[in-house]
């Protein structure tokens, strides 16, 4: 429908009455979006922090270099913050409240039963009597207060508290600067550290130790024996452990240490380390399967925690990827073997488990003949009790007796009498005959009913049922009830006072 | 379409001469029911919008405050055709809807012809409608609904206006039958009826005890109880009102987007969209009496609670707790805002 003249020139009237109230309402809005602005840069400045922190933690457990400076992180962070906070503001600053808001708003403070807003919306229903006149009245009351300011305490309300985006920005920010602002300088020169072959023996000794401890282990090499005797202490040897995984980035592959010629294959290269592995096994060592048969886990299992104890989490990471040395690539490959071995045997021994508490699932489940066993696929006997069964095959002229039948219960079992499974009868008799006697009564002898005088009710006439209540109990609750009605009588009139 | 220019020179003098009559009509019925009736402005004037908007109303109160007699005083002052039931146990529901009765020809012969019971009229008061049981009480269903009874092949239509007062007392009392929740939602309002102060006693006692008794005058017809309605049709309602009383029954409807708490903690069933109707029918009474236009959210607030009260079902812990419907229809309107955003 083509608005008329008239029609757009009040609807042009009704904005400018509604325009200051309309700033005010955008106002409100901006101002509110600023709390919203505060709690997503936040929540930004906490993603981008912590991304940085979880990198950074990566990288110096990695023993590699911090990828970026503690100036790119400060300013990644804080521009990220300052973007995510300029959004909602920007866009409640590029559009204000529709006019139909603003009404509604200013009709919300004045709380003149919706004239503004309801004289606003029926511009475009003026044909009706009632919508025109509800429109002339709509606009007294915008003329008259529009210099109201509209509601705005919902908007105020809506503001989040970013207390704890705000705490997990600072926590991550303060990781992030003492990552890539802190000199951790000792730390990582201890980590790059020049790692000597000991050393390394030391590190990859307790994963051999791990990987042998479920099953018999062959005897060791007296490499790998010299190397353990030539550990200096314990203390030395946590700190070997601590530092192994920089000492890696410590040994490039152009510097293969002499005597191991399989390290930096076995670093970089995890195949070449099986390659190797191989090779080891092939030189005498015990065939892993044959070990983990002989292995007993359970006679071997406290030994075998005796030796995980020390085990620390840098051993077992490098462990697990194989980037060991090259001395120990044999180990590494008996510990892989030793770990499917006791997979398989776990696996074994679970199947064992299981299949009698399948049984067991599986008759609770058919107990009472309710259903019968999917296991149990073949078809039912025949009920049959006729004296032959199936004929041969059509056209052979071949057939005669099949196998006896299988009959059902004890019946069956005495020969030729033959007990039928169901009753015959009739469901209806017919009708029953009726013969009636003409007798005269005959008085019997005995005493007669003695009558009785009923006394008048004395029970007063209440809804409540006093009767049912026993007699010692009724001066107990009389009281309950009283005080109870005393009690709500001093609330409503308190209610009251209050009011 | 009027051409006027600006805001100040639009024509509303139809809707405002309509609006005046209506305020009329409504005022006189209301002095000449107060001439009987004493006290209880608000369930008078509650009564006398629902009348006009088309409405059926059930009165709730202990016996011997006045509720016969406020539905008996109206169809006195309507000048309607009325009709009191008394629902009593044994009421079957061919005693109010009607039956086939078998008649003498003049001829000879006989013939079947359908007698029409008691509902066929324009002000049905249902006396203690709970006193029957829920199979007489379903049989004012279609009434209420269709305007119109059903009975074997044959419809009937009801005369217009059709207007059923019902009066029942609590539910607690003995020998009643609460009603079912079809029957229930078919009244636009429940209006409860509570004891007069103490300066209407001297009223009723004076009016009612004395040698003469006041008579009431017949003041409006069928063709003007009509016309009123029509006049209330016409009242429009925005976009945001309707929302806001959208938004006011999906509140009562527990685990709605809108319930609150309470609502999901303590009610079974909520209001349908009968509901809304009422709320925007009873709005647009309510601001014609006003002197306004348009209904406002005002307008559906304050017909909220005779609206709504009977529409919401407590479950177990509601009626365990004995929380009071009106309570969770306040909450309900607490929690609805009134911007359409």
């Amino acid at each position: 429908m083509i608005k008329s003249a008239s029609e757009s020139r009040v609807a042009r009237d009704f904005e400018r009455g509604l325009a200051r109230a309309q700033k005010r309402v955008h106002r409100a809005v901006i101002r509110a979006q600023f709390a919203h602005a505060v709690a997503w840069a936040c929540r930004a400045g906490a993603v981008v922090a912590g991304g940085y922190a979880a990198l950074g933690v990566v990288m110096l457990l990695s023993g590699r270099a911090q990828p970026v400076g503690w100036a790119v992180f400060c300013l990644t962070a804080v521009g990220v913050m300052l973007i995510t906070a300029a959004i909602p503001v920007v866009r409640a600053a590029v559009a204000p409240p529709s006019w139909r808001e603003s009404a509604e708003r200013l009709d919300l403070a004045t709380a003149d039963h919706n004239r503004i807003a309801n004289g606003l919306a029926l511009l475009d229903q003026a044909d009706s009597p009632f919508a025109r006149a509800a429109v002339a009245d709509g606009w007294k009351t915008l003329e008259r207060l529009h210099d109201r300011s509209p509601a705005t305490t919902d908007l105020r309300a809506s503001g989040t508290r970013p207390t704890w985006s705000a705490a997990l920005c600072i926590v991550c920010g303060a990781l992030g600067i003492a990552l890539y602002a802190w000199p951790l300088n000792p730390l990582l020169d201890v980590a790059s550290q020049g790692v000597t072959p000991t050393n390394v023996a030391l590190t990859s000794a307790p994963i051999r130790n791990v990987a042998e401890s479920p099953r018999k282990t062959p005897a060791p090499r007296p490499a790998l024996r010299r190397e353990r005797e030539n550990a200096p202490s314990e203390a030395h040897n946590d700190a070997m452990i601590r530092g192994s995984a920089t000492s890696r980035n410590q040994l490039s592959p152009g510097n293969p240490r002499p005597g191991n010629p399989g390290v930096s294959q076995s670093i970089d290269r995890p195949s070449a380390a099986i390659g190797d592995a191989s090779g080891a096994s092939s030189r005498g060592a015990t065939r892993p399967r044959e070990g983990g048969r002989q292995a007993n886990p359970k006679r071997g299992k406290p030994a075998a925690e005796r030796r995980q104890r020390p085990l620390t989490s840098a051993q077992s990471s490098s462990a697990v990827s194989g980037g060991t040395m090259g001395s120990s690539a044999a180990s590494v490959i008996q510990h892989d073997w030793a770990l499917r071995e006791q997979a398989a045997e776990g696996d074994q021994e679970e199947t064992e488990d299981d299949t009698p508490i399948e049984d067991e699932r599986e008759s609770n489940r058919q107990r009472g003949g309710v259903q019968p066993s999917l296991k149990d696929r073949a078809a039912a006997p025949s009920r049959d009790l006729g004296i032959s069964g199936d004929q041969g095959p059509p056209g052979t002229g071949r057939g005669g007796p099949t196998p006896p039948k299988k009959s059902r219960g004890t019946a069956s079992l005495v020969l030729g009498v033959p007990i039928p499974d169901f009753v015959r009868g009739r469901m209806g008799p017919g009708t029953t005959k009726t013969t009636h006697d003409r007798v005269d009564p005959v008085p019997r002898d005995g005493e007669p009913t003695k009558s009785v005088n009923t006394p008048r009710r004395t029970l007063p006439e209440s809804p409540t049922r006093g009767e049912l209540i026993p007699p010692a109990w009724r001066q107990i609750v009389r009281d309950y009830l009283v005080a109870r009605h005393s009690a709500d009588r001093i609330a409503m009139k308190n209610e009251k006072a209050k009011e | 379409m009027n051409n006027a220019a600006s805001p100040q020179t639009i024509d509303a003098s139809d809707a405002t001469a309509w609006a005046e009559r209506f305020r009329q009509v409504f005022d006189g019925l209301k002095r000449e029911v107060h001439k009987v009736f004493v006290g209880h402005d608000a369930l008078v004037e509650h009564t006398l919008a629902v009348l006009l908007s088309d409405g059926h109303i059930l009165l709730e109160g202990v016996p011997g405050l006045g509720k016969t007699l406020l539905a008996r005083t109206l169809a006195q002052a309507l000048q309607l055709k009325f009709s009191r039931i008394q629902f009593t146990p044994d009421l079957m529901p061919a005693d109010i809807v009607g039956t086939m009765v078998l008649h003498e020809k003049e001829g000879g012969g006989h013939e079947l012809r359908f007698e029409e019971g008691p509902l066929v009229a324009n002000f049905i008061l249902a006396d203690e409608i709970n006193r029957a049981t829920p199979k007489t009480q379903s049989a004012l269903l279609e009434a209420m609904q269709e305007r119109q009874i059903s009975v074997a092949r044959r419809t009937t239509p009801l005369p217009a206006p059709f207007i059923v007062v019902a009066t029942q007392n609590p539910i607690e009392h003995e020998g009643t039958y609460p009603l079912p929740e079809a029957q229930l939602d078919r009244f636009l309002v429940k209006l409860l009826v509570g004891y007069p102060q103490e300066n209407e006693y001297h009223d009723i006692l004076e009016r009612t005890t004395g040698a003469s008794m006041p008579t009431i005058k017949p003041l409006s017809s069928a063709e003007e109880i009509l016309t009123m309605r029509r006049i209330v049709r016409e009242v429009p309602v925005t976009k945001q009102v309707r929302g806001y009383a959208i938004r006011l029954v999906m509140a009562t409807q527990p685990g709605s987007l809108h319930a609150p708490a309470m609502i999901n903690r303590a009610v079974a069933l909520g209001s349908s969209p009968r509901g809304a109707q009422a709320l925007l029918l009873l709005g647009k009474v309510r601001a014609l009496l006003d002197g306004r236009f348009a209904v406002s959210c005002a307008d559906i607030r304050d017909a909220a609670l005779p609206v709504l009260r009977h529409r919401v079902l407590l479950n177990f812990e509601g009626q365990s707790e004995a929380i009071d419907p009106d309570e969770l229809i306040q909450a309900a309107v607490n929690s609805v805002s009134e911007l359409s955003s």
